[in-house]
Formats: structure tokens, C-alpha cells, sequence
């Protein structure tokens, strides 16, 4: 109120008519800021990567609502996680997202204007809570209930802003109520910044016995998570005072991030700005409220303009700091080629891999999957540098096998493997049970298997999301007339191919091998155990599958077939099935090349190296040569 | 404060409901047609022997319909009448306890009337069941774990009181930042005395030691394999028999999906009082001695024995179950007797659990290994201990039935089947009548009749305890937060034999 006071005390008569056409002026930067962060989050976030990284899964039956309850924190992460399911469509998740950050925003405002009266400060402070509060989105493992938890601390102390008192006994007992209400619904951290930003009025306000009051304060919020893990909540010691909870697998796991804790304590650090600039104005203002000579409306307006002018560039600055420091393009990349992966746009998996640029090997993965599942395998097999060999083929022998087990389940589907699409779709499963995506994929494993009644289970599961009643009342239909399985087109041709018989799967060859056996017609896992071949250079094992290419209806051999067979050839004897058409002309003749270009640098491996990348990087000459020798020490 | 008004019409609404629920209880239904089968209910409560003080067996009636009654007697004036809109039917629970206690003993039949839609009532042959005079002990103890094999998330070990629907964790993993928790084991059935192992973070077990405090201890030595797996509380409570093992899976295609098989494996005895492990070269050998178990005067230990690994098949490995004197009074092992070898029944022996009366003992037969929980063929067999005689117990269904645990009195045992859906581990419970028969099993009841379509956690590892554990959850993660003790080798353990044996499995 003091600034408001201030204000009028400026004796400037028309001063309503002005300060409404700068409310208009700051209502409408507020719009403009809201809406240009909408096209942000809309555009260049987008929320729905988010949904897809993260496989965010809501479930509307009551047992998964309680085991939410039982934990600090739980309520918050509830209304977060039924929130954030509808990330999966973009612009609702954008909008969803703007108006949880604006909510917080104009709870600020709202303070500010509380506490401090109508402040010039309001479009500067709605938008830099704004602002934080969208990047933070820019990393696409962030935890959306930690958005939510802090929207909770703000309804708390704006809450407190209005039951607040003079009675110093009656404020501290209010005040431990709506303390204990945030720590059990928004947790530790939201506690902190609860107790903060009341501390902070009250050290504004400066009621009865306000010392006391704000030290008590502070030593309640600090120790009220330590006694609730000490006597209350079996908690782990490693969540206390933490925004998020780290859980398994830890490398997909976000990990707090300065910007997250700079997020989180701007409402104090508003509110300490505020108080400041109030002392600054208390002390500076000449006594008697009178307006300094010369000080005129067309001043008054151009100061003013200035003023906002100045809050837009700070803004603007803090945003384009923000979105420096917070985005990840090559994140993002990855994660688009995941998405398209998942939904098989395979043409877009490989546009987004060749704006990746570096290696990396579960680009490499995936745009092995993409031509496979395009037919190119064989064909481009080394237009992407196959730096790890085989695993580049089959990642379950690699580091990433834990974190991206979904990938692998959906990779062995595809090859017709359903035991090993199984066990991987069950190792996704225990770390994210209701993910629809590993819920869909039990449903169609245990379709193809026949078995009907655990297909039906997980579709019982999977029907408590509201997003995917459709996809089940599609395929319970299967349940009910299984004929309609043998209809369709994925599920028939899986069961064609999926190995019944008992064996081990001990590694990707003999699992190949055993679809192979299963049925000859799994074209996919025919090219990829002869690229398997070639990237392990079995010599033996590529020749003996090499000569049933015909049956697959292969007139002539794709580049890298033809290369390892060229290169076979010069090392032994022909073998019975190749004729003079079987390679390529071009192919020897490239094969010419190579070796005169050795020649020239006296067959110096080192030495020829830059020649030979230029004009057969993507050759298995250059990979048996510089490649294969790294691709063991590469896993 | 209220207005007289407002108390009347509360009054109203009130008597409306008890006259309606009077109404209800009372339905009698004149005009139905017979159907000469019983109906289709979920789970499967017929022609089943319960405990008298089990919670009430909610179901749901597989039957199309739009209005469905359930009545639920001991005699004329001794019923239940659920009247339900939806198929499921779910028994008030001091009713249900009410009709239990006079029907120990006796016949218990449930009346099924389904309205179809037409609009005519039918009415099922009666289901009969019955109440055995014996309780089953009065909790039961599980982990609920997902079905992954190598990762995990959530999990923990919870009690259920078999007397009602509460479920409480005992233990959950995220208060100990998500390491993996296993192999509960308690003395006697008895709550008080338990064990937990932990394995990654915070790893150690958790043992109640004679003074009701917990202690955590590490029971590997330098001088073991690794540290105690797979426990037997010594009925004194004083001793656990451990196997300790090396543990290794396998992947597969076909019916099972997974082979869990032990490169070696030896067995220790812990000393809970002292912290001392004692063992010995005749069960330390280059064969692979596993899951070891007390009898209950606590002088054999029963365990299962194998040839060592063969590195050509590591899966098709066959148990023979044996069994070996221990004196806890003064540490010192007997000889080792074998009592079933494989080849006889040409099934691999797994789980021995002896009752407590040391009549029979139960024990898993499955085409190979120990792991049998993957395993749909394994099935519960029964040694009659003093003749010898082995048979398969009437209570097997296709798929797996397997890991086992007696109650305290030994006249009811619960069991982990996977016959509801061939995936998912549930908790059956059976009578073992005198002469080694078995009745027939029922699920563990749920509140929720529909409960077990959409569950997707398994029960691992059910036992039976007589009561409630009286640790807190707070009180065992303070504990688990804690660094292990080491145990000590006890000074009667030849080590100098020990050292050389490590030696040779590990080369």
C-alpha cells in the first residue's frame, strides 16, 4: 500500500487515467508475454516429447491414488502426473503448462500487489516467473511435479498473506498449519520456499514479537522434513530436501539443475527485491509527498515508458540467458528419432539422424531399425559409421540396454523374437509399470502368443488411462473373437515367425539363428543376421546364409553383401553359388580402387587413410580396415 | 447448530436406509428357474475348506445378469443375504466372522440368484464349502515385486492380516533409496523373530536377534563364497542355516522364459547371538549344497545337493535332497545322508519345507534346477518322512506351484501359484489333512472381488506369521541405513580347507 500511497502522494490529478492506461500497458505486455511463451512451449518445447521421453502414465483406479497418499509430496505428484498425461497432445500440454507458470506468476503478482501495493514492477515479475518457470521444460527428463509442488507453495503463502495477523500466536499457529498442509502436499523443498517468502512478509509487515515469530519459522520449516523422517514417513534419507526424487534407472533420471533452484527461490527473492525497493523509495522520497520541479505528465509517461522498455529488455535478457544455458539440441534430436522410431516414421528417424552429427550409438541403433524396417539394411548398412560393430545391431550388450529397454522390446518385436520383446517389455515394466506404451506392447506379445487371458489383464490395466480406452476396446475385442487376431496383419505374421521350442537365448546370433530356423521367410532377421556377420567379419557364417538370398527374391547383392563377398573372394576360393553376375561390375571395380589407393601409399594403413574415407567411408573395406579393429574396445 | 428440520430429515433418510437394507437382507426370491450347474465365480471359492477366521471370500459371479444375489448360510437362521447390482459380491466383514465362528466345523453353502435380462430370476446349484475347526495363523508375509528380471523399481515385503483386507508394508525399497530386498524368513512363524536381506544399496541383512533388537549384519566372510542367501531359522531362533551362492540367469524362448541356475553354492550356519558363521568341508564341496532347512527338534539340516556345473549346460541340472546333523550346542556337523536322489522321482528336488510336527516334508519337483517359480511344470510333492513314501500332491494345476511355507501349527500351508494366469505369483492356501492329502486351494481373498484381473505386481515368498511384526518400517530403515557388522568364522572352521576351496571353484 505504501506505493500506492506513494504514488497518489505525487499530487498528480490525473493520475487514475494514467495508471489504468498502464495497468492496460502492463496487462497487455502480460498477454503478449504469456502468448509468446506459448508459442515457445508450443513450437519449440513441445510438450509432447515430453509425454513420449518420460512415457508419463496416469491411472484412475484407487489403488494407484493411494499410493500416492502415503508420502510428502504424493498429492502433488497425483494432480501432476493426470496433468501432464495430456502432454501427449501438444497444444493442450502447452496450454496446460502456460497456466500452471502463469498461475504462479500472478500468484507473485498478486503479492507483490498485497504487500507492497500496485507495483510498476508487476509485468517484470509475472514474467520472469514465467520465463523460468518454461525453461526449465527445455530439459526433457524434468519431472513436471516439481512445477506442481511449487504452485502449491504459492497458494500457500498467498494464502497466509491474507489469514495473517497481528496477534504474533494466533499468525504462528496459522502459519504451522498451512506449513504442515504444504510439507504433506508439495514437500520439502515447496516447504522452504513457503517458510521463506512468510518469513519475508512478516519481516515486512514487523508485527508483534516479528523476531521470534521468523526464527521459530525457519527452525520449524528446517526441521519439520528431518522429524517426519525421523518419526512419521519411512523416507529415504537421499530425498530430504530435495525437489526430485532420483529413482531407477538413474541415467534417464533427471538430475536437479541450478536453474530448477533458481526457479524455486524466485518468490523469495521477488519479495527481498520488493522489500528493498520499498526501503530505497521510504528513503529517497521527499518528505510531504510533493512532486519534484519540473516533474511533468510527459516526463511522468516517458519515465514510465522507459521503466517497462527496461523490464522487456531485462526479460528479454533472462530469457535468452535461459534458453542459451537450458537447451540441448542434440537431446532433442535424440529424442525425436526415439519418438518416430516408436510410431516406425522411419524416414523421419533417419532426417533427424543426419542432423545429429556426431556418433552416437543409439542414433547409430535406430538408423540401423530404420533400414532395416525400410529394407535398406544390407544396402546403407555402412552410411552411418557402425563405430561399435554389432552393437550398433543389437544393444543388449552395451550400457544402454538398462535405460533403453523399451527400444529393445520393440526392436525384438519387430524381428519376431517375442521372448525377448517379452523380457524386455518386463524390465521396462518394473520401472515404469503403467507406461501405456509397454502395456500396449504386453497386449499385442501375449496376442501373438495366444494368450488371451493375460492380454485381457493388461488391457484391464491399460483401460484405467483415460487416453487409450479406444486402443482397448479395439483389441478386446480380440479377446472376445480371436479370429480377428489371425486378421490382423502385425499380429499374424509375429506368429508366423516367433520360435516356440525351449532354448536359451545366449546372444543375438543364435537368436537369429533360432528365427531362421523358426521360419525362412523373416526377411528382416535374415539381413540383419548377415549384417551381423559382416559387422563381426565372420567370413564363415555370412557365406553359408549369403547363398539363400535368392529365396528372399534378391536379384542383386546390396553394396555391403557384395563388398564383404568381393573382399571374401580375394582372400579364398569362390564359393559354389556365385556366378560372374553375382557381384557387381562397379563393385570390383570400386574394389580396384581401393586397392590402388593402398598401393599408392605403399599399403601404409595410416597414411592412406584420409584418401580412403573421402571415397569409401561407407565402404566394409574402410570398416574392416579402421572400424572393426576399435568396435571391440568402442562396447 | 442444526435445525430441528434438517435433524428430521436426516432421521428419515436414516430409517429409509435401515428399512431398505432390512428389506434387502430378507429378499426371498419365489419365482426363478433351476440351473442344474453351479455358477461361474471368480476367484474360484468352491467346493474349498476354509480357515475359521480367514477374511470374508468377496467374489465375482461370471454370469450375465443385472441383478445378483448371494446367500451365504450355515443353516436357515445363520446367513448372509449380499444383494448387488454389478456381479460382485462383496461380504460384510463382522457378518462374514460372525457365521464363521458358529460354522466351525460345519458346512458353509452359498445360494447364487441371477436376475437376466430378461427379467427372470435363476437360480444356481448350491455352492458347498467348509470350515475347518484349526486357524491359519493370523498373518501372512510376502514381497510384491514386477515382473522384471534384472532391473527393479518399487518394491517391498508386507503382511496382510488374513483376518481382514489390511495390508501394511513391512518394509518398502524407496526408504532405502531403491535397493533390492529379498528373502524375508521368520522363527516359528513367530514376527518377532525375523531376517532380511538387502542387496546394492545399503547392503547387509537385517536380523531380530533374542532381546527383540534388530542388528545388520554382513554374513560373508573371506573365507565363504559370498554372503548367506537363501535362510532356515533354526527353531531356537538363536541359528539360521544360509546357502550361499553364486547366481547366475539365462534368457530362453518357450514356456519358460527364464532358467536361474548357481555356478556353486555352499552352505553356512549362522550364529545370530555371536555374529559367527560355522561350516564345513562336508558342506563346502565342489557339488552345489542349496536351500537348507531346520527340522523341527532343530538336529538335521535338510538341503538339496547337485553335481557341479557343467559349463556345456549350465541348465539341465538335476537336485537330490539330503540332509545332515548339526549340533548347536557345540557347532559340530554330522554326516550327510541322502534321502531322494532325483533319478528316483526323475525330478529336481527344490524347496524342502518339513512340517512342524516332522511328519511330511513338501518339496517342489520340476524337469530342472532349483528356481522353480519359472518353471509351469513344477509341482508340490509330499515325503512322508518315517515310511518314505513320496507322492504328488492333488493340489497341482498346469502351471507352476511352488515356493511353500507351513503355518505354525503345520495345518494349513500357503503356496505360490501362478494357475490363475500362467504369469502372475498368487497366494493359495490349502489344509494338510493327517494322512498327506491336501484340500483344495484357495487365493488369498481380496476386498476387491475383480482385484486379482488388473493386479500386475507378483507375491514372492509367502509365509505364514502368527501375528503382526512388531518393528516399524522407520525402525528397519534405520537399521538397513546402518553398516553391517562383519560376521566372524568361527574358530572351529577350518579355514586352511576353506581358502583352498575358493581357490579351486573360482579358478
Amino acid at each position: 500500500m505504501d506505493a500506492l500511497k506513494s504514488i497518489k502522494s505525487g499530487n498528480i490529478k490525473n493520475d487514475v487515467n494514467r495508471s489504468s492506461k498502464f495497468l492496460n500497458l502492463n496487462n497487455s505486455l502480460i498477454i503478449v508475454t504469456i502468448l509468446i511463451l506459448f508459442w515457445i512451449v508450443a513450437f519449440y518445447i513441445q510438450p509432447f516429447l515430453h509425454y513420449h521421453t518420460q512415457q508419463i502414465a496416469f491411472n484412475t483406479g484407487v489403488d494407484f491414488l493411494i499410493g500416492f497418499l502415503d508420502s510428502p509430496g504424493g498429492i502433488s505428484n497425483y494432480v501432476s502426473l493426470f496433468l501432464s498425461q495430456f502432454f501427449s497432445f501438444n497444444l493442450l500440454g502447452s496450454i496446460i503448462i502456460v497456466m500452471l507458470v502463469s498461475a504462479q506468476g500472478l500468484i507473485a503478482v498478486s503479492l507483490a500487489d498485497r504487500l507492497f501495493g500496485k507495483s510498476k514492477l508487476s509485468f517484470f515479475i509475472f514474467s520472469v516467473v514465467l520465463v523460468f518457470g518454461v525453461m526449465v521444460f527445455c530439459d526433457y527428463r524434468y519431472p513436471f511435479k516439481a512445477s506442481v509442488q511449487l504452485l502449491f507453495a504459492y497458494v500457500f503463502v498467498w494464502i497466509y498473506s491474507f489469514i495473517s495477523t497481528k496477534r504474533w500466536m494466533v499468525n504462528l499457529v496459522l502459519w504451522i498449519i498451512l506449513s504442515l498442509s504444504t510439507f504433506y502436499v508439495a514437500n520439502d523443498l515447496a516447504l522452504i520456499i513457503f517458510a521463506f517468502s512468510s518469513v519475508l512478509m512478516v519481516i515486512n509487515h514487523k508485527p508483534q514479537k516479528w523476531l521470534i515469530i521468523t526464527v521459530l519459522m525457519l527452525l520449524i520449516a528446517a526441521i519439520l522434513p528431518y522429524l517426519s523422517y525421523l518419526f512419521i514417513f519411512p523416507l529415504s534419507p537421499y530425498t530430504l530436501y530435495s525437489i526430485t526424487k532420483l529413482t531407477p534407472p538413474e541415467s534417464i533420471s533427471y538430475v536437479t539443475f541450478y536453474l530448477l533452484y533458481c526457479y524455486y527461490f524466485l518468490l523469495p527473492a521477488i519479495i527481498i527485491l520488493l522489500i528493498i525497493s520499498k526501503e530505497y523509495n521510504a528513503r529517497t522520497q521527499p518528505k510531504g509527498g510533493k512532486v519534484t520541479k519540473g516533474f511533468t505528465p510527459n516526463k511522468y509517461t516517458k519515465r514510465i515508458n522507459l521503466f517497462y522498455a527496461s523490464q522487456i529488455v531485462l526479460i528479454l535478457l533472462i530469457g535468452f540467458v535461459l534458453y542459451k544455458i537450458s537447451k540441448d539440441d542434440l537431446r532433442k534430436k535424440l529424442i525425436y528419432i526415439e519418438y518416430h522410431a516408436e510410431n516406425r516414421n522411419w524416414e523421419k528417424v533417419l532426417e533427424y539422424a543426419e542432423k545429429t552429427g556426431d556418433y552416437n550409438l543409439l542414433v547409430n541403433f535406430q538408423v540401423n531399425r530404420a533400414y532395416a524396417n525400410l529394407g535398406q539394411l544390407s544396402e546403407k548398412l555402412f552410411n552411418y559409421p557402425q563405430l561399435y560393430g554389432s552393437g550398433g545391431l543389437f544393444i543388449d550388450n552395451t550400457d544402454l540396454k538398462e535405460s533403453f529397454s523399451m527400444q529393445l522390446s520393440d526392436f525384438y518385436f519387430d524381428l519376431g523374437l517375442m521372448s525377448e520383446s517379452l523380457r524386455w517389455a518386463y524390465e521396462t515394466q518394473t520401472l515404469n509399470p503403467y507406461s501405456p506404451r509397454v502395456l500396449k506392447r504386453l497386449v499385442s506379445i501375449y496376442l501373438v502368443d495366444e494368450k488371451y487371458e493375460l492380454a485381457e489383464k493388461f488391457l484391464n490395466v491399460l483401460d484405467k488411462n483415460i487416453l487409450y480406452r479406444e486402443w482397448v476396446n479395439r483389441y478386446r475385442k480380440h479377446i472376445k473373437d480371436n479370429s480377428l487376431s489371425n486378421a490382423d496383419p502385425v499380429i499374424a505374421e509375429k506368429r508366423r515367425f516367433n520360435p516356440h521350442y525351449k532354448t536359451v537365448n545366449y546372444d543375438p546370433r543364435m537368436n537369429l539363428k533360432l528365427l531362421l530356423l523358426a521360419n525362412k521367410d523373416n526377411k528382416l532377421a535374415y539381413e540383419y543376421y548377415l549384417a551381423l556377420s559382416i559387422l563381426d567379419v565372420n567370413y564363415s557364417e555370412f557365406i553359408t546364409y549369403l547363398k539363400n538370398y535368392t529365396y528372399y527374391n534378391i536379384k542383386t547383392l546390396p553394396e555391403s553383401w557384395e563388398e564383404t563377398l568381393c573382399l571374401y573372394m580375394y582372400r579364398n576360393e569362390k564359393p559354389d553359388f556365385v556366378t560372374s553376375s553375382t557381384i557387381s561390375s562397379q563393385c570390383i571395380e570400386n574394389f580396384k580402387v581401393f586397392n590402388s589407393v593402398m598401393r599408392n601409399f605403399d599399403n601404409n594403413r595410416e597414411k592412406a587413410r584420409n584418401a580412403l574415407q573421402r571415397d569409401f567411408g561407407n565402404t566394409f573395406w574402410y570398416y574392416l580396415l579402421y572400424i572393426y579393429p576399435n568396435t571391440k574396445n568402442n562396447i | 447448530m442444526i435445525s430441528k428440520n434438517v435433524m428430521r430429515k436426516y432421521t428419515e433418510i436414516i430409517l429409509l436406509f435401515l428399512v431398505s437394507f432390512f428389506i434387502s437382507c430378507n429378499t426371498e426370491i419365489k419365482d426363478y428357474t433351476e440351473i442344474a450347474r453351479i455358477p461361474s465365480i471368480f476367484p474360484d471359492y468352491t467346493n474349498i475348506l476354509i480357515p475359521p477366521n480367514i477374511a470374508p471370500l468377496n467374489f465375482k459371479i461370471n454370469e450375465p445378469g443385472s441383478k445378483y444375489v448371494a446367500r451365504i448360510y450355515i443353516s436357515d437362521n445363520e446367513s448372509i443375504v449380499v444383494n448387488s447390482n454389478d456381479p460382485n459380491i462383496k461380504i460384510n466383514n463382522k457378518a462374514w466372522h460372525k457365521l464363521l465362528d458358529k460354522g466351525k466345523g460345519k458346512r458353509y453353502q452359498i445360494e447364487i440368484f441371477v436376475k437376466s435380462d430378461k427379467g427372470t430370476w435363476q437360480k444356481f446349484k448350491t455352492i458347498v464349502n467348509k470350515i475347518a475347526d484349526k486357524k491359519i495363523d493370523s498373518h501372512l508375509a510376502y514381497r510384491l515385486i514386477n515382473t522384471g528380471y534384472v532391473q527393479w523399481n518399487d518394491l517391498g515385503i508386507y503382511q496382510r492380516n488374513l483376518e481382514n483386507f489390511d495390508e501394511k508394508p513391512i518394509l518398502e525399497n524407496k526408504s532405502i533409496g531403491y535397493g533390492c530386498i529379498n528373502c524375508h524368513s521368520f522363527a516359528n512363524n513367530n514376527p518377532e523373530k525375523m531376517m532380511i536381506h538387502i542387496r546394492k544399496n545399503h547392503g547387509g541383512t537385517i536380523i531380530s536377534k533374542d532381546n527383540g533388537k534388530l542388528q545388520k549384519v554382513n554374513t560373508n566372510t573371506p573365507y565363504t563364497l559370498n554372503a548367506g542367501a537363501y535362510p532356515s531359522w533354526h527353531p531356537n531362533g538363536k541359528h539360521i542355516a544360509y546357502s550361499v551362492n553364486n547366481i547366475g540367469q539365462y534368457f530362453c524362448t518357450g514356456e519358460t522364459r527364464i532358467e536361474v541356475t548357481d555356478s556353486y553354492s555352499d552352505l553356512i550356519v549362522y550364529d545370530v547371538e555371536n555374529n559367527q558363521v560355522i561350516t564345513s568341508p562336508k558342506v563346502s564341496t565342489k557339488d552345489r549344497e542349496n536351500l537348507p532347512i531346520w527340522s523341527p527338534d532343530g538336529k538335521f539340516i535338510y538341503f538339496i545337493k547337485a553335481r557341479p556345473e557343467n559349463p556345456n549346460n549350465k541348465i539341465d541340472v538335476k537336485y537330490d535332497l539330503m540332509r545332515i546333523g548339526f549340533d548347536v550346542n557345540t557347532n559340530s556337523w554330522g554326516n550327510v545322508d541322502t534321502l531322494l536322489l532325483s533319478r528316483q522321482i526323475r525330478k529336481s528336488i527344490s524347496f524342502p519345507k518339513i512340517s512342524p510336527d516332522g511328519k511330511f516334508l513338501m518339496f517342489c519337483a520340476s524337469d530342472n534346477g532349483y528356481f522353480t517359480i519359472h518353471h509351469p511344470q513344477t509341482d508340490l510333492n509330499i515325503l512322508e518322512i518315517k515310511s518314505g513314501k513320496i507322492k504328488r500332491l492333488n493340489i497341482n494345476s498346469p502351471e507352476t506351484d511352488s515356493y511353500h511355507s507351513f503355518s505354525s501349527t503345520g495345518n494349513w500351508f500357503v503356496f505360490s501359484s501362478k494357475r490363475m494366469d500362467g504369469l502372475f505369483t498368487r497366494p493359495y492356501f490349502s489344509y494338510l489333512y493327517e494322512n498327506g492329502v491336501a484340500s483344495k486351494p484357495f487365493v488369498l481373498p481380496q476386498e476387491d472381488p475383480a482385484f486379482y484381473e488388473s493386479f500386475i505386481k507378483n507375491y514372492n515368498i509367502p509365509e505364514l506369521i502368527t501375528g503382526e511384526v512388531p518393528y516399524s518400517q522407520i525402525e528397519i530403515r534405520d537399521k538397513i541405513l546402518e553398516d553391517p557388522i562383519p560376521a566372524k568364522i568361527h574358530e572351529s572352521v577350518d579355514t586352511t580347507f576353506l581358502k583352498r576351496h575358493l581357490q579351486a571353484i573360482r579358478n
